[in-house]
């Protein structure tokens, strides 16, 4: 099974008679967070077409699809952190607890409530016990004794703690890719988002580190919700609830992930996760 | 009849010898510079220089006053330079990227590293010295940071782009501002890059002979707690010295040449190790 999209294959789909039809299956329980027809665009070029994608509270969601498909895209218009820079620019609904986080509102605040770990790790340069603290010192004050509480719950949560409890003050920069990848996981659960987007987040981990990290986002989903881009589809089948299937900018499939992998509805769809393109 | 073959290979090694000839001129004189220092600047070093003001012609003396003013100067420049230089670097890298006003500050900061240092004499000599009706080490000082601003701000801009984009995205994405990014995160993350941006300004600097001419002077006396008066520093030093007529002053002279040498030698190379720890991963 191909897990990384040619050019040609993104260039030259296959020919199908019902490639250009979308279809949704709403999750039954509680929606957390909304986008609604979500346009995005990089400069004057769209490259997300009005995209619907409902997350169900304490569930894992998993984006899949070719490269260029605007997973990352989406993935990162949820907590507005394209807004970093100028040009780029989001058109449409994203409904986090009824409220529309496009319009206005304090994107830090919004951060705060909707983490993201990213491809690479990145350990700030700093120890791992203030790595963690790092988010925490920004909301509240909390005095040594709370703060080591916090770090250690943390630490846990991302299944680092035993790993690093005797070296929680030497520089997160030491620690295994892996590790790196769990200490920000760590450090972004710590500020006890109520979702957190995972962009690729094993991608340049090994597989015993991936076994590790997807087990830690099992664990979490009994606090948090999580979406995590991913071009593993085994990774996607094996710990989601829910899968989207993405192509060229449009959310050709979205539904539980049973159905997606075993019984999708779309003929793109079935062609990606069969590994005949893609 | 040569065969196009045998004709670009011997082309080839008329070229090679070309250049390994222009190398060879332009590292010879580098060696001739540094042994003619040598050889007329050691046989004077001796603990003197550290411990005695610079003599009255025919009497024995050192480079004392020289080197603290130097020092004094330098440090009063840099201490100037580092903080314009460092936050305008900052803006550089971290705001002004890609705007038509960054674009303009970039290309006038990189007038300003190729202005000729008389220049900027003059200038400081204007502002500082004929309003105020006498040569001071504050002008000094000012003449040397403008001297070494933009070194800083050239080097910082250039560390903190080199600085992942990832590292200020995952700042973000806990919920921070921008400013408490490039502080805690960012700066650390480019500590000792910033460092090197401090050395490099300082050897550019701690050699300048013409802009102090214009506004520290030079002083026969130590006064270092007078930064209002003239004050003396190894290159003003050397250029007086070195001019006179007297034999115990040129020796001086030479010693002063091999410091300032030693000391650029030295700190660009600290600087250099510096950098390749930044851009190690």
């Amino acid at each position: 099974m191909s897990t990384q999209a040619s050019d040609t294959a993104v260039m030259n789909p296959p020919a199908s008679s019902a490639g250009d039809e979308q279809f949704m299956t709403r999750p039954e329980g509680e929606l957390l967070l909304e986008s609604r027809a979500l346009k995005f665009f990089y400069g004057a070029n769209e490259s997300l077409h009005g995209v619907d994608l409902p997350i169900e509270k304490n569930k894992i969601t998993a984006l899949i699809g070719p490269s260029g498909c605007g997973k990352s895209t989406l993935l990162r218009a949820l907590n507005r952190i394209y807004a970093l820079y100028p040009g780029q620019r989001a058109e449409g609904e994203i409904i986090l607890d009824g409220e529309d986080v496009l319009k206005g509102g304090d994107p830090a605040a919004l951060r705060a409530r909707v983490g993201m770990v990213f491809q690479k790790p990145t350990p700030f340069p700093m120890s791992i016990y203030d790595n963690v603290a790092f988010g925490v010192r920004l909301y509240h004050k909390k005095n040594k004794a709370e703060m080591d509480e916090i770090v250690q719950r943390s630490l846990t949560r991302a299944a680092l703690w035993d790993e690093v409890k005797d070296k929680l003050h030497t520089s997160g920069l030491g620690l295994s890719g892996g590790q790196q990848q769990r200490l920000c996981v760590a450090r972004g659960i710590a500020v006890q988002p109520e979702i957190l987007l995972l962009d690729e987040p094993a991608s340049a981990l090994d597989p015993v580190s991936t076994a590790k990290l997807e087990q830690t986002l099992v664990e979490l989903k009994k606090d948090v919700t999580i979406v995590i881009v991913t071009h593993n589809l085994q990774q996607a089948s094996r710990i989601s609830d829910y899968t989207g299937f993405m192509f060229l900018g449009r959310m050709i499939e979205f539904g539980p992930t049973a159905d997606i992998f075993s019984n999708p509805r779309s003929r793109r769809t079935r062609d990606y996760v069969t590994g005949r393109f893609g | 009849m040569m065969t196009r073959a045998a004709r670009r290979r011997a082309f080839n090694g008329v070229f090679v010898v070309l250049c390994s000839i222009a190398t060879a001129i332009a590292l010879s004189a580098l060696v001739m510079i540094l042994w003619t220092l040598l050889s007329k600047g050691l046989g004077g070093l001796d603990s003197k220089i550290f411990t005695m003001d610079q003599p009255g012609p025919g009497s024995i003396g050192g480079l004392r006053n020289a080197i603290i003013g130097s020092l004094i100067m330098c440090a009063l420049g840099m201490a100037i330079a580092l903080v314009i230089g460092i936050l305008a670097g900052t803006w550089l890298a971290e705001y002004g990227a890609g705007t038509r006003y960054g674009h303009v500050i970039r290309f006038l900061n990189d007038v300003l590293i190729s202005a000729p240092s008389i220049l900027i004499g003059l200038f400081v000599y204007e502002i500082l010295v004929a309003p105020f009706h006498g040569f001071s080490a504050y002008a000094g000082g000012v003449a040397l940071a403008f001297l070494a601003t933009p070194i800083v701000v050239r080097t910082t801009e250039d560390i903190l782009t080199l600085q992942p984009g990832a590292l200020r995205e995952a700042g973000m994405a806990l919920g921070s501002s921008r400013a408490f990014v490039i502080r805690k995160i960012i700066w650390k993350s480019a500590r000792s890059g910033l460092l090197t941006a401090g050395l490099l300004g300082f050897a550019r600097i701690s050699g300048e002979t013409a802009p102090l001419l214009f506004t520290s002077l030079g002083n026969l006396n130590n006064n270092y707690s007078h930064l209002s008066q003239p004050m003396a520093s190894l290159p003003t030093t050397i250029f007086q010295f070195a001019l006179s007529a007297y034999d115990d002053w040129q020796r001086l002279a030479w010693v002063g040449a091999l410091m300032i040498a030693v000391a650029v030698l030295f700190i660009n190379i600290v600087g250099r190790v510096l950098a390749r720890e930044t851009h190690r991963p």
